[in-house]
């Protein structure tokens, strides 16, 4: 089925790629700066703060398709915008879904390097942007393992896809919706033809990712 | 010209203050450093010097100026003053790209900083370095390249934490040599920290000893912590374990005592039956050197002390370095600091 270049199972694959590469792209701008912000400043409730973060990386995919759908429904505060079950619908929730994810690991990543770094770059002239800047180039693979961990956890998630994107076919079925579908169907082919898939775009994330630190890693 | 002027500067970590500086004046254009042990407060004063960290209280004057720690106003003085860390960290990326890293935020262009940085590296002897990754470097030769980065900054003050604490004979060499040549050609201000009365006395102008987070002026090598306490009808000042010095002192507790390297007579082992003043105690010669006409010694009595004797005396009492001998001390050779 992979190899008869099936029109329905690309486009179903292009969806997915489409929502995901989105919603990753907006939960990294707005959660590195915030991981970032949450490590390198203090005040008060940054514990409290952590907690939270930590608390809603396991936000339930459901929870968020809820809770999205209650303001993007027909009668909804959001709703004359007409954006349920389309492929924004899905990217909005899964960008809920992710951005404590990013921020998380951000902040982790951030955490653990050197002090002295900050202090280098201060005392070597740097201003305050310049000095994040030199911090966060010192944290990029955990950032960037952050970014394709979620990356990760979009193109696999079900719920949000479902409950706001509607599983249209042709419009708003993802990989992921698709399996779902099929199976329920007895269609166990092309279920598992996009496993196959959902899989390699993974193998093919991780690659990018080692090869990215194999490169960096021996001549940086 | 004055460089540095600090007026009531302190500095609290927690509840514990940890400088404590009433006045102290830094010449422009002179080498200073900054002797004491560990936790004395050196590195915390490097920082507020390097304005990278504010004082809890006080003020500093930089030429004459008062610094506001705001951040807008920090920013061209930093680019004014580089500290050099005692373990330096390298960004990762070539050992070039480090020391261009000054004239890059300086804003000078691409060739410029190249031409400074690769300057700056043969200065320290580290131009074959130069395209290879900084974080594979040895320690000294980071410590080399940490100067060389400084140097790129074309500062007017360079600031040293320990620079050859944990560099090889040959590091130690180059760096010695490359800050006595900042200090005579270029007329750089140059304050540095160590702990080796040597190097300290070869390369600067000035000697600052510090002690509990306060400059205690030229006697501070002899300055150490102690317990007041009676002890069969007298009044001793109990240093280490061991060390019991006669004190006329009334509070009873902690103090800081100073041992005057003059009051300090050392016996070699042969004569120690001999009579002798006061109470003897038994100590290694750890290490002996020319002070002028004077020979100094410092000896390991549980404590290190350092003692003067004349070159004459020293010949004559044959002592040398790694000896047993017996060290008294004369009354009045200890006194209380306040």
């Amino acid at each position: 089925m992979l190899w008869a270049l099936d029109p329905d199972l690309y486009f179903i694959v292009y969806v997915s790629l489409y929502v995901s590469f989105w919603s990753t792209i907006a939960a990294s701008i707005l959660g590195v700066p915030l991981g970032f912000a949450i490590a390198v400043k203090e005040f008060h409730g940054k514990r409290a703060l952590i907690t939270v973060l930590n608390t809603l990386l396991a936000l339930p995919t459901v929870v968020i398709g809820l809770f999205v759908y209650a303001f993007l429904s027909r009668r909804a505060f959001l709703g004359h915008l007409g954006l349920l079950y389309t492929p924004e619908a899905i990217i909005i929730g899964q960008v809920i879904l992710i951005l404590p994810w990013v921020a998380a690991f951000t902040l982790s990543a951030v955490s653990r390097i050197d002090e002295r770094y900050r202090r280098t770059a201060m005392t070597l002239g740097a201003g305050p942007v310049r000095t994040s800047l030199a911090v966060a180039r010192e944290a990029r693979f955990g950032i960037l393992a952050a970014i394709i961990a979620a990356f990760g956890r979009v193109i696999a998630e079900i719920g949000i896809a479902m409950m706001l994107g509607g599983n249209i076919k042709g419009f708003t079925r993802t990989m992921t919706t698709a399996m779902a579908l099929e199976h329920n169907k007895g269609e166990f082919v092309l279920a598992v033809a996009l496993g196959v898939v959902l899989l390699g775009v993974s193998l093919i994330m991780n690659i990018f990712l080692q090869l990215v630190q194999g490169r960096y890693g021996v001549n940086r | 010209m004055i460089q540095y002027e600090l007026k009531g500067l302190r500095q609290v970590f927690g509840r514990r203050t940890v400088l404590d500086i009433d006045h102290l004046a830094l010449s422009r254009g002179s080498s200073h450093v900054l002797l004491g042990p560990n936790g004395c407060g050196k590195t915390t004063l490097l920082r507020i010097l390097a304005f990278l960290t504010p004082p809890a209280a006080g003020e500093v004057f930089f030429n004459g100026n008062k610094i506001e720690w705001r951040e807008k106003a920090l920013l061209p003085l930093r680019r004014q003053v580089v500290l050099v860390d005692q373990h330096p960290i390298m960004f990762t990326t070539t050992v070039l790209k480090n020391v261009e890293y000054g004239p890059k935020m300086r804003g000078l262009p691409t060739r410029k900083r190249h031409g400074i940085a690769m300057e700056c590296l043969e200065r320290v002897g580290m131009q074959e370095f130069a395209h290879r990754p900084a974080h594979v470097l040895s320690g000294g030769e980071t410590q080399r390249v940490a100067i060389a980065r400084a140097l790129a900054c074309d500062p007017y003050v360079m600031l040293f934490d320990e620079p050859t604490a944990s560099v090889d004979v040959e590091n130690q060499t180059v760096i010695e040599s490359v800050i006595r040549d900042i200090r005579s050609h270029r007329g750089i201000t140059v304050i540095f920290s160590t702990h080796r009365h040597l190097e300290a006395a070869r390369l600067a102008d000035n000697k600052l000893f510090m002690f509990e987070g306060k400059p205690v002026g030229s006697g501070g090598e002899n300055l150490f912590s102690g317990e007041i306490i009676d002890k069969n009808g007298r009044t001793v000042c109990l240093v280490g374990k061991n060390l019991e010095l006669d004190v006329n002192a009334n509070p009873r507790g902690r103090c800081r005592v100073f041992i005057n390297p003059e009051e300090i007579t050392v016996y070699p082992r042969i004569r120690a039956d001999e009579p002798s003043p006061g109470k003897l105690v038994s100590g290694t010669v750890v290490q002996m050197t020319a002070d002028g006409d004077s020979i100094s010694l410092l000896l390991d009595i549980g404590v290190a002390v350092r003692t003067i004797m004349s070159k004459a005396k020293a010949t004559e009492s044959g002592i040398f370095v790694g000896d047993q001998v017996k060290v008294g001390f004369s009354p009045g050779a200890a006194r209380i600091e306040p």
